[in-house]
């Protein structure tokens, strides 16, 4: 089912005026395409491979807005909505493969082969752990981060979403990649868990 | 993990002191740091350990994550007059971003892609220069323009291109629900693009949809030429097949000599192009590799042979292709565009189109009606029947320096076309058969016949004899050509010859490849038995040729319609039309669905068809099947009246038994006159016809001229015509009836026991031209009156005739008007009247 680039646009006028739910309704509309090209890209994921989210993000956009005329804090939100949507995607995706397989009692080892298909896995779900931790201690900056690994957005888009100034969104960057690479650094690593 | 401990206010702290630190110099740092350590010393490690995270360079190892969020914050960097702006991608090869020129007078949006960053310094920095600077001067309206490009301050390689808001060429073809002839011509737009890269000895090694994009106006850009050369030159290039993941490639648009590793092409690219018209096509990809492990991915492309794209197609992209059935979808792909994919799909480089002018051109042919150059696998086939169908006329034909030795190049001048050098026997015979095949007699110079050409073939063949699957292929081949020159034996021979050599094939190879030649060699083997009138073995090597059908998946149409239609004309000479009919009718079915404007396979069923109605008595049905051959036959614009012939000579035969007798003849003598043009007087084909003239004119008691006529028949004896075919037996029949009439019948009656007899040599007992045969001698005895002997044969014939066949069928009405002649002049006028009535009684029509 194709959703036409009016509904959306529409969806995103009531998002700038505020409208209770116009994000909730925004992501409806959007999620069965980004699942798709998410599903897609998962088939031809070869291994080692990893999926790229801003990818799958601007194909989505070019899918579903392609060639509308678009004002620039429209497009921001598209892309904001987009990039959380298809956070939870992927993160979804990659917990319920990490589960299955542990739960089928494989070990996950850092095997050759093994562990080049499960590196992007375990790599996103420890991204995300590492995003939730920051989530509670300091919640804009890890929307930053949300917003600009994920989706992709510019400084000044993400400004404009979180209705910042482009300084404040640099310094929550900065803040926030350090951090999150030290979280990455120091916290679950890929390496032979014993189950 | 003791950052659990922080409280929200803290960490606010601590990006607030973080954000002082990095704006200021090393000193004023560790002065941050001691006074925070004497407030608040866990803050000031960690904030210490923030800092580390900062300044350093470590990229953890592989974690793509942490390389991408080292990568996210190209964002706001300005890189000469380019102001970096979102990202809006990312690739195996590195990230791209929007970027618009800073220094503002016409605010230029472009796209900066940065590679990874060069570990190896100068050498590559200066190769990755001199390869920038050639893509810089690749100029075509259908690529994007490569701007800029340099190195960051952090040493990342970066490129400026012309940015493109698009969507990728499949999705744009899908959404606007474009045509097979529309994808065709927006392919050869892109091919255009590709053709002036190579031109500039620029090859783009990763074609793929998502590199082929299509603005909202309709115009179409290629992306990233070149780029993946020059990130392969400037990698760490570890052929190891774990590289394979690391590869600036989409695995199922790679070649198979990409996923080796060897050099890249245009060959490559072609192979890109193929897998491109493929997906536009099908909506599929040719090799589906998803899931698969390294190892196998690799397997599977170097191994695998694409299916054909007409099989592929489903009915929900025949919607996409703005087709009303899955059906004519297939059937607009079948064909040429099946042979074009498969050609530029070849596992190897050299058996590709040679250039990207060369697939341009064949599509352009495709478009424009006229024969396409490629041949996929199974055309090999379709040519040798071709040829057997022709019939060859014994024109010259006219072929420069052929030389057949071993698999050496050979270099054939008369081709009008540009081929590629043949690196076989087979792909030269095949060239040869194709030359025969599509012969024109005006577009042929003098002299070499085609017998001597096929002599030489075949001598040659026996003095350097190729693989064995191959000189199973080339031994079909002739053996199919000497069927069409009506040498049966020598086609047998080479039929033989050819099973041996699949047989002694060795077992490596895949067994249905095996089975599919074999069927192939046994069709052809029963289309030899049957020409030449053995019709039980034809029938039983035919049934070989149904089991094999049955155990491959995927039989090419024109085969299997061919067994079709030989099963069905051995059973109508065996009698057993009833049977036959059925069979033909399927056979015109396949024939409408996959190929309806085929002439060449189609005339010839109808008209078997024809015939076989006609030997039940179906006269109506036979005429308008002939009707229908007719009109296929004039819509074939490349035909030289060969065929014209076969289908007015069975219309003939038909006028006749409607009755319409004057037509009958005049279009007997037409089909004779052409056929004696275009074959020579000896021909076999010949034969037939004259027999149905001979026989029509005796019957309209015109004994001289029947005699005539079969007397040329019977000439051929020996020559042309070997004992068993069943012309001769025919012509002898009528020569004996006729010459009972006005020569003596002891004459008469030689000619008909000959006849009995090589009928009764090649017919199983009990079939019905043996009755009918005697029926007949029945008529000379009755002239010698010898009655008695007449009635012993003329009774049980007529029993078995009328049972067998209809009663609207001559045969059956021959005998009783034998009876009725037989009675009556042997004085018992009572029975003659007895079937005098039957032959008076009305016929219903069928």
């Amino acid at each position: 089912m194709h959703v036409s680039p009016g509904t959306i646009t529409a969806a995103l006028a009531e998002l700038r005026d505020e409208t209770p739910g116009a994000a909730d309704r925004l992501v409806r509309l959007v999620i069965d395409d980004l699942h798709r090209l998410a599903e897609a890209a998962m088939r031809r994921e070869s291994v080692g491979h990893t999926l790229q989210p801003t990818e799958l993000v601007n194909e989505a956009f070019l899918r579903l807005l392609g060639g509308t005329a678009i004002e620039f804090s429209d497009r921001a939100h598209f892309f904001a909505i987009a990039a959380q949507t298809i956070r939870r995607l992927l993160v979804e995706h990659a917990r319920r493969r990490h589960a299955a397989k542990r739960d089928a009692g494989i070990r996950v080892v850092l095997d050759d082969q093994l562990a080049a298909n499960d590196r992007p896995t375990l790599e996103l779900i420890a991204l995300d752990d590492a995003l939730q931790g920051l989530e509670q201690v300091a919640p804009r900056p890890a929307r930053v981060v949300e917003l600009r690994y994920f989706g992709g957005l510019s400084v000044e888009e993400t400004a404009e979403v979180l209705k910042s100034s482009p300084a404040t969104i640099k310094r929550d960057w900065t803040f926030a990649r350090a951090f999150l690479l030290r979280a990455l650094d120091t916290g679950p690593t890929p390496r032979a868990e014993q189950s | 993990m003791s950052r659990a401990a922080f409280t929200p206010a803290q960490v606010a702290e601590l990006e607030s002191l973080f954000d002082q630190a990095i704006h200021t110099d090393p000193y004023g740092r560790v002065a941050l740091l001691e006074a925070t350590a004497s407030r608040d010393p866990l803050l000031a490690s960690e904030l210490a350990a923030l800092l580390e995270m900062h300044d350093s360079d470590r990229s953890l190892g592989v974690s793509s994550v942490a390389l991408a969020l080292r990568d996210v914050d190209h964002d706001g960097l300005r890189l000469g007059p380019w102001a970096i702006g979102r990202r809006i991608g990312a690739g195996g090869m590195g990230t791209v971003h929007e970027a618009v020129r800073a220094d503002d007078q016409y605010r230029q949006r472009v796209a900066v892609k940065f590679l990874r960053r060069i570990t190896d310094g100068d050498v590559a920095a200066r190769r990755f220069r001199t390869e920038r600077q050639i893509l810089a001067t690749l100029q075509h309206p259908r690529i994007a323009a490569l701007l800029d490009g340099g190195v960051t301050p952090d040493g990342q390689p970066y490129f400026v291109m012309e940015y493109i808001d698009g969507v990728p060429l499949t999705t744009w073809c899908d959404t606007h629900k474009l045509g097979v002839a529309e994808r065709l011509r927006v392919f050869l737009d892109v091919c255009d693009a590709v053709r002036a890269a190579h031109r500039q000895l620029v090859v783009h090694r990763d074609l793929k949809p998502g590199n082929i994009l299509v603005t909202a106006d309709g115009n179409i850009k290629l992306l990233d030429f070149g780029i993946a050369r020059l990130l392969g030159d400037h990698e760490d290039g570890a052929a190891t097949h774990t590289a394979l993941a690391m590869r600036a490639f989409t695995p199922e648009y790679a070649a198979p000599e990409q996923i080796r590793g060897d050099r890249a092409s245009t060959a490559t690219d072609i192979y890109a192009l193929g897998v491109l018209i493929f997906e536009l096509l099908t909506g599929k990809r040719p090799l589906s590799l998803a899931g698969q492990t390294i190892d196998a991915m690799e397997r599977i492309v170097r191994e695998q042979d694409a299916p054909r794209a007409s099989s592929v197609i489903e009915a929900s992209h025949a919607e996409q292709l703005n087709v009303k059935s899955l059906d004519r979808a297939r059937r607009e792909i079948a064909g040429d565009l099946d042979a074009i994919v498969s050609v530029a799909l070849r596992k190897e480089p050299d058996r590709r189109y040679l250039s990207v002018d060369a697939l341009m051109a064949d599509i352009q042919r495709h478009l424009d009606g006229i024969p396409v150059s490629a041949r996929p696998d199974g055309w090999r086939y379709r040519v040798g029947r071709f040829v057997r169908r022709r019939r060859i006329e014994t024109a010259a034909v006219l072929v420069a320096g052929a030389s057949l030795a071993g698999g050496t190049v050979v270099a054939l001048q008369q081709a009008a076309r540009a081929k590629q050098e043949a690196q076989s026997a087979t792909e030269v015979l095949a060239f040869l058969t194709d030359m025969l095949g599509a012969a024109k007699p005006e577009a042929l110079g003098p002299d070499t016949r085609i017998r001597d050409l096929i002599d030489t073939a075949a001598y040659r063949l026996d003095s350097a004899p190729p693989s064995p699957l191959v000189e199973g292929d080339i031994r079909r081949i002739l053996g199919g050509t000497y069927l069409a020159l009506g040498e049966y034996a020598f086609a047998d021979s080479q039929f033989l010859r050819s099973l041996g050599a699949i047989a002694s094939n060795p077992v490596r190879t895949s067994g249905t490849r095996v089975r599919a030649l074999r069927a192939r060699v046994l069709l052809d083997v029963g289309i030899a038995r049957l020409e030449s009138g053995r019709f039980a073995e034809a029938d039983s090597v035919l049934n070989d040729v149904a089991a094999l059908h049955r155990t491959l998946e995927d039989v090419d149409p024109l085969e299997r319609s061919t067994l079709l239609d030989t099963r069905a004309q051995t059973l109508g000479r065996l009698g057993r039309n009833a049977e036959a009919l059925p069979i033909f009718r399927e056979s015109i079915a396949l024939q409408t669905q996959y190929f309806p404007d085929d002439a060449e396979s189609g005339v010839p069923t109808y008209v078997s068809a024809a015939v076989v109605a006609g030997d039940l008595g179906f006269h109506s049905t036979a005429d308008s099947l002939l009707r229908e051959a007719l009109a296929l036959e004039s819509r074939d614009k490349s035909s030289n009246g060969t065929r014209r012939t076969g289908i007015l000579s069975a219309r003939a035969t038909v006028l006749e038994r409607l009755g319409q007798v004057d037509s009958a003849e005049a279009m007997y003598r037409e089909v004779i006159a052409l056929r004696e043009r275009l074959l020579g007087a000896g021909h076999p084909s010949l034969a037939f016809t004259m027999v149905n003239l001979a026989d029509h004119l005796r019957r309209r008691e015109r004994y001289a001229d029947a005699v005539t006529v079969a007397r040329r028949v019977v000439s051929y004896r020996g020559t042309t015509l070997e004992e068993t075919h069943p012309a001769l037996a025919a012509g002898m029949l009528n020569l004996g009836l006729a010459l009972g009439h006005i020569d003596s019948a002891a004459v008469g009656e030689r000619w008909v026991r000959e006849a009995l007899r090589l009928r009764t040599a090649s017919l199983p007992e009990g079939h019905w031209l043996l009755a009918s045969t005697r029926s007949a001698l029945a008529e000379v005895l009755t002239g010698a009156s010898r009655y008695r002997e007449a009635e012993a044969l003329l009774v049980p014939a007529e029993r078995q005739l009328s049972a067998e066949l209809s009663h609207k069928n001559e045969p059956v009405r021959d005998a009783w008007r034998r009876l009725r002649t037989l009675y009556a002049a042997w004085g018992q006028p009572a029975k003659a009247a007895a079937w005098d009535a039957k032959l008076s009684a009305p016929v219903p029509e069928g």
